[in-house]
């Protein structure tokens, strides 16, 4: 015996999905046109270069904050995790580098220790989050705090990658066309994800548990590992974007992950990743975190002022999370 | 005898246990946050002896107290209702800076005076009104749209002196901070009379009664009649409030329209709130035990200062401190979900 479908119900929630799916590729699109208007080369060869290699780090972290959102739980940590293993990359290639003989063992060592440090990072915020039941927001508040004042006492100022070093990060000025080395790894990492997301029973599983927890615990999903699991990778993540941000710069800043935080949330929100959870995936934070990067990419290139930028990120956040929220359930609680 | 009761004695004395050991856990946490305000107090004294109990670093710590207690008052209120607030960086950043555009400065033709320092924390009430709007109506979490706020204001505070901050020239604002009465500065009296009409909101107002019961549990409230709504709307605002009197306070006191003035404020407040026994969950707690956190928060920034730690690490162990006050007071079990 089964309900007839009623048209109403149906209609909501299928509005609001096509309308985040194809909000942020409209974004894109009008954006583009708009700044192409407004500076014919905008799309220009040298502009693609830079905008499509700058957004290599920010779709990494947003590819990490994907699998925590999709938990519901989100990680506030990520900017400063990032500026911690930004000063950890560099400094490991500027003092450890030149004793280990080629510049690019040096950096591969970086990116181990930097790699390791957002595990570890990741490991005790969802240690924290899940086993001492505290939100995930506020526990990533306090390691917020905390990574912030430990990348200060790394380096309290910015400091530059040694010369003689830096074949091992010229990596990230490798071009094929207008298409960056490091976009190619930063996609290779997505589809890694991805697959992980859909074809693993870990990702089922950030699914199921984003859906309903309860109702996860109770079918015998082991939630606890599983998002313990997704904070470990969202620190990794965090870290390896702070590794491409030092190859990028050729410096470090203790600071330099700060404003990330918003763009990444702005990058999954806009992807279409719902901040209750369970709704979303890694493939919409790649439109996300290109509709980002086009808006700070034009933004730049028509010359608007860089406070513009933090409003508008701020404005578009909202908007994004305005849309993609739940309020299916009548009489929520929103906190 | 004890096995041999009959079952509704034994559920009763169950009962009359459990209360019992509510009750006397309920009295630990009441005391818990004086104790480490006295343990902290006791250490400092003994690590640098007169340099920290004396009279003059005890009026030091009255004029550091002033703006973390005026921004943890009103994020007490948010706390209370089960939000957050995370625009502080943003909201006092922006006041601050507005001050110094609006009144007499160096850098803008603009002079309006008193009228200028009212404006500056009309923007701050704005934001608050915006964010309480925006999470009761569009349904978003308060953590989210405060945070997407706090890049907003610290936008608009950049954006209103163009980058460089103005420097404030105003005689009478110049004068301020080095206003004393009684011994007492002047900022310090504005935090005094602030805290004053939040006590009195808290405990003598049928908003601060509702403050509490949006915290316990919205739904009664809202079975009630009374619009959860615009409470929430009302502590969001008067959030905006307190934050807008700490950004001018704190502009003045700098001498400069400085948007950076909110930027180590936040986690000071979000830990002296918590620790003072504020839970996060909201329904408890309340501004007589923000004074304790404040307190707590304020002894060890100086205490930490005069022992010669370095800065960097204060902002580390307030995240601790945050941490473990979270921890500590959060719900446990194997029922309770937490995203």
């Amino acid at each position: 015996m089964s309900q007839p479908t009623k048209p109403g119900a149906e209609k909501g929630p299928r509005l609001r999905d096509n309308l985040v799916k194809y909000f942020s590729f409209s974004a894109i699109v009008i954006l583009v046109v708009g700044f192409t208007l407004a500076r014919p080369n905008f799309l220009g060869v040298a502009n693609l270069k830079t905008l499509l290699s700058d957004s290599a780090p920010l779709l990494i972290m947003a590819t990490g904050m994907t699998l925590v959102l999709l938990l519901g739980s989100i990680d506030l940590s990520m900017g400063s995790v990032c500026s911690v293993a930004n000063v950890l990359t560099v400094m490991i290639i500027n003092e450890l580098g030149p004793q280990l003989g080629p510049p690019a063992l040096g950096a591969v060592v970086a990116l181990l220790a930097a790699a390791a440090f957002g595990a570890v990072a990741g490991l005790l915020l969802g240690f924290v989050h899940v086993k001492l039941k505290v939100p995930s927001f506020i526990a990533s508040l306090g390691f917020m705090s905390l990574w912030q004042s430990v990348a200060y006492l790394i380096t309290a100022a910015p400091v530059s990658v040694a010369k003689v070093m830096w074949g091992g990060i010229n990596w990230f000025k490798v071009t094929f066309g207008v298409v960056g080395l490091s976009l190619v790894l930063a996609l290779a990492w997505v589809a890694v994800a991805y697959l992980f997301q859909s074809r693993t029973s870990f990702g089922k599983a950030l699914y199921a548990i984003g859906g309903n927890e309860r109702a996860a615990r109770i079918a015998g999903t082991r939630v606890d590992q599983a998002k313990i699991v997704a904070f470990v990778l969202s620190g990794v993540c965090a870290a390896i974007g702070g590794y491409f941000l030092a190859a990028k710069l050729r410096s470090s800043a203790p600071t330099v992950g700060d404003p990330f935080t918003l763009l990444i949330v702005a990058s999954v929100a806009l992807g279409g990743t719902s901040l209750s959870g369970g709704r979303g995936g890694v493939l919409g934070t790649v439109v996300g975190a290109f509709t980002v990067s086009v808006i700070q990419n034009g933004m730049n290139f028509i010359k608007v002022d860089a406070y513009w930028q933090s409003i508008v990120f701020g404005f578009f956040v909202l908007a994004a999370v305005a849309i993609s929220v739940d309020r299916s359930t009548r009489g929520l609680v929103v906190k | 005898m004890a096995a041999k009761q009959p079952t509704p004695m034994t559920i009763a004395e169950e009962f009359a246990a459990k209360v019992r050991r509510d009750g006397q856990r309920e009295r630990v946490m009441r005391y818990a946050p004086m104790i480490v305000l006295l343990a902290l107090v006791l250490i400092f004294t003994a690590a640098r002896g007169a340099a920290f109990a004396s009279f003059t670093n005890m009026v030091a710590i009255l004029n550091q107290l002033a703006i973390p207690l005026l921004v943890a008052l009103g994020l007490t209120f948010v706390i209370m209702i089960g939000g957050i607030d995370l625009s502080i960086n943003g909201t006092v950043g922006m006041a601050a800076a507005l001050v110094g555009v609006l009144v007499m400065n160096n850098r803008f033709p603009l002079n309006l005076g008193f009228l200028g320092v009212l404006l500056a924390v009309l923007g701050s009430v704005l934001v608050g009104l915006a964010v309480g709007l925006i999470h009761v109506y569009l349904k978003i979490p308060s953590f989210m749209v405060s945070f997407a706020f706090m890049y907003v204001c610290k936008g608009l505070g950049l954006l209103s002196y163009a980058g460089q901050p103005p420097k404030i020239i105003d005689p009478l604002l110049v004068a301020l901070p080095k206003t004393y009465w009684l011994g007492i500065p002047f900022i310090t009296w504005v935090a005094v009379a602030v805290l004053l009409v939040c006590i009195f909101i808290q405990e003598y107002t049928a908003f601060g009664r509702y403050i509490y019961a949006v915290g316990t549990d919205e739904t009664i409230l809202r079975a009630v009649g009374v619009s959860v709504n615009r409470v929430k709307v009302m502590v969001f605002t008067l959030a905006g409030l307190c934050f807008g009197i700490a950004g001018v306070l704190y502009g003045i006191r700098l001498g400069q329209g400085d948007v950076t003035a909110g930027n180590d404020l936040m986690f000071p407040a979000q830990a002296a709130v918590v620790v003072g026994g504020t839970s996060l969950s909201g329904g408890k707690g309340g501004v007589t035990n923000t004074i304790v956190g404040v307190l707590i928060m304020t002894v060890l920034a100086n205490g930490l200062l005069l022992v010669g730690v370095n800065s960097y690490i204060k902002t580390g162990i307030e995240g601790l401190i945050i941490l473990t006050a979270v921890a500590l007071t959060v719900a446990h079990g194997a029922k309770v979900v937490s995203k």
